[in-house]
């Protein structure tokens, strides 16, 4: 499991740290050449939002898995809520904070980070499913 | 391939017309290339007739966006499109699954279409696994070795440094990519619109009816003492608004001249009353009609004395409206008033579902269904008015005193009509000032407006209105 959360945590960092990057570029003009830098500093900031995240938010829903109750029958049951809460967390922050384009991104990036880290940490594993 | 090429062209139409741009004429072409893209990857559904009124209710307030400019039609619009997103996934749905379905195909469905794609068997055998840490080598380490080694040389030589600090990226607009990037990923999420599966399956197992194998058992003894309760508690329910309403026609048939705060007073307090009031009837109603006691053989009392309430409380709903428009033929209309009518409206409609479930004995499910149908409908009927403008015609044509001032708060759509309001009356000074500076303000943002931007009043044959393309 916790291999399982690590990896899972490196990948949302990846794609967060990248997704950060992208968006302080075009939002930041004229462009720095420490700029390159950003991706760097972000990427161990993002691991450890992203291990906490992972822990409190997506980890309980694992618990839930026994014999009959796959990965795969997790994220369909689970999953649409957990995006639909997700989503409407983001949304009301980002509305708390005046619509405030910092924040829009510090949400948006945050939003488009969870659902594939969903996808992720329940793939379902070859070995498992095939037998199924 | 063709769903990619689509998807790709739509994104670009889709930046070109929001990307930095205002709500407008955009939305509205937004609306017509949405439902087309819908109709090319949803053909078959569209076979379904019903499936064509949500779409209709769509574009028609889509159109209504165009049209008013109102924060109204626009969120109808919005809801709208959720709930056709929602049909298209099971049209045999209830209204509020419909709505959910469609948030979440909005939001998600690609990320859901993306695992089932992974889940798939025959991809999985063919797709290997990606080797995370190797590129993570191949690209991490070039990197950082070069950065290092840049820095070095920059402190090295102030030719090389001069050279780095000249590179500039500005042309590369990435805000636009990363909205480009978002249009896709919305549209991606659209055009294969995905149900909640257990919401919808226990949706459509949900019937209707009240079913006498489904509710929970009482014993015939306390049936008997809930029936008996029941028409105590109504008898005196009855009695005390049958009190209330006499005393309230008394009061209305005695009122000589209408006073604006006593009247504003005798409305709102009339309001809150007959807010309480019907919720706690159709609660109780509800609480009583739960179970046995709809299918017990002795309740024709109870049912008779729940009708009576009910065409009471239709009773205070009517005093309450003729109270609020007497008050609206002397005051005039605000939000507030109108208000007051569509939420006597609703409880109209409420009371009578209320009635239809008892008579028919239908579930909780089918008051929540009818309910929010027709809720539906009076939203996108009501986004087809255009409010201020009607608040100020009638204001300045039929109510006996005005209050200008609130008629200059309202948006932008009864400037034409306050201008000529306040080229056909005197006005004070301050009022014509504040009635100028709307108006001004006004033709200034229609002629800013871009292509993208404009509204039905940049269209308007009168040239002084007209779209200028700055």
């Amino acid at each position: 499991m916790l291999m399982k959360i690590i990896k899972t945590s490196a990948k949302a960092a990846l794609l967060s740290s990248a997704l950060l990057t992208i968006a302080v570029i075009g939002i930041v003009n004229p462009i720095n050449f420490y700029f390159i830098l950003i991706p760097f500093v972000s990427i161990i900031i993002t691991f450890i939002i992203s291990v906490l995240m992972i822990v409190v938010t997506i980890v309980p829903f694992d618990i839930l898995k026994n014999k009959s109750f796959t990965n795969k029958a997790i994220f369909n049951t689970y999953f649409p809520f957990y995006a639909i809460s997700f989503f409407t967390i983001c949304s009301l922050l980002i509305i708390n904070f005046n619509l405030d384009e910092f924040y829009i991104m510090v949400f948006s990036i945050a939003y488009l980070t969870a659902m594939p880290t969903w996808i992720w940490f329940f793939k379902p594993s070859k070995k498992i499913e095939n037998e199924k | 391939m063709l769903k990619n090429i689509s998807l790709l062209i739509s994104s670009f139409l889709f930046s070109l017309l929001f990307f930095q741009k205002q709500i407008g004429l955009n939305y509205l072409l937004f609306a017509v290339l949405a439902t087309l893209l819908l109709i090319v990857f949803n053909f078959n559904k569209f076979k379904d007739k019903n499936i064509w009124f949500f779409a209709a209710s769509f574009l028609v307030s889509s159109l209504m966006v165009f049209i008013y400019h109102s924060s109204l039609a626009l969120i109808s619009s919005v809801i709208a499109f959720l709930i056709l997103l929602g049909a298209l996934t099971e049209i045999k749905s209830s209204l509020y699954v419909k709505l959910i379905n469609g948030f979440y195909s909005a939001i998600a469905a690609g990320f859901t279409h993306y695992y089932n794609q992974l889940t798939n068997e025959s991809i999985k055998v063919k797709k290997r696994d990606i080797n995370y840490l190797y590129w993570l080598k191949m690209i991490g380490i070039p990197t950082i070795v070069i950065l290092v080694f840049t820095i070095l040389y920059r402190s090295a030589n102030p030719y090389f440094d001069e050279l780095l600090r000249k590179i500039d990226f500005s042309f590369i607009n990435l805000q636009w990519i990363l909205f480009t990037l978002m249009a896709y990923f919305l549209l991606l999420n659209i055009i294969s619109p995905l149900a909640i599966q257990p919401t919808t399956k226990l949706d459509l197992e949900t019937g209707n009816l009240l079913k006498k194998d489904q509710i929970k058992k009482q014993s015939i003894t306390t049936i008997i003492q809930e029936n008996q309760l029941g028409i105590v508690l109504l008898v005196l329910l009855n009695l005390l608004i049958l009190f209330y309403l006499v005393t309230d026609i008394i009061y209305l048939s005695n009122i000589k001249g209408v006073n604006a705060s006593g009247l504003s007073k005798t409305v709102h307090e009339g309001i809150y009353a007959l807010i309480i009031s019907i919720v706690f009837a159709i609660i109780i109603i509800l609480y009583f009609f739960r179970g046995s006691l709809n299918f017990y053989k002795k309740n024709k009392p109870l049912k008779t004395l729940t009708v009576f309430w009910i065409a009471l409380n239709t009773i205070l709903i009517l005093v309450t409206a003729y109270k609020n428009q007497l008050y609206v033929s002397h005051y005039g209309f605000t939000y507030k008033r109108i208000g007051v009518f569509v939420y006597l409206i609703l409880t109209l409609i409420g009371l009578v579902s209320t009635y239809i479930k008892i008579n028919a004995k239908y579930n909780l499910w089918y008051l929540c269904r009818k309910n929010l149908s027709i809720g539906f409908v009076i939203l996108i009927m009501s986004s087809l008015i255009n409010w201020d403008l009607l608040i100020t015609h009638y204001n300045t044509k039929m109510a006996k005193n005005i209050d200008v001032k609130y008629l200059i708060n309202l948006s932008d759509n009864n400037t034409f009509l306050l201008m000529d309001y306040y080229q056909k009356h005197t006005l004070d000074f301050e009022i014509q000032r504040k009635i100028d500076i709307k108006h001004e303000q006004y033709l200034t943002k229609l002629k800013g407006n871009s292509w993208q931007e404009l509204i039905y009043d940049n269209l308007k044959n009168n040239p002084k209105y007209a779209y200028e393309n700055n």
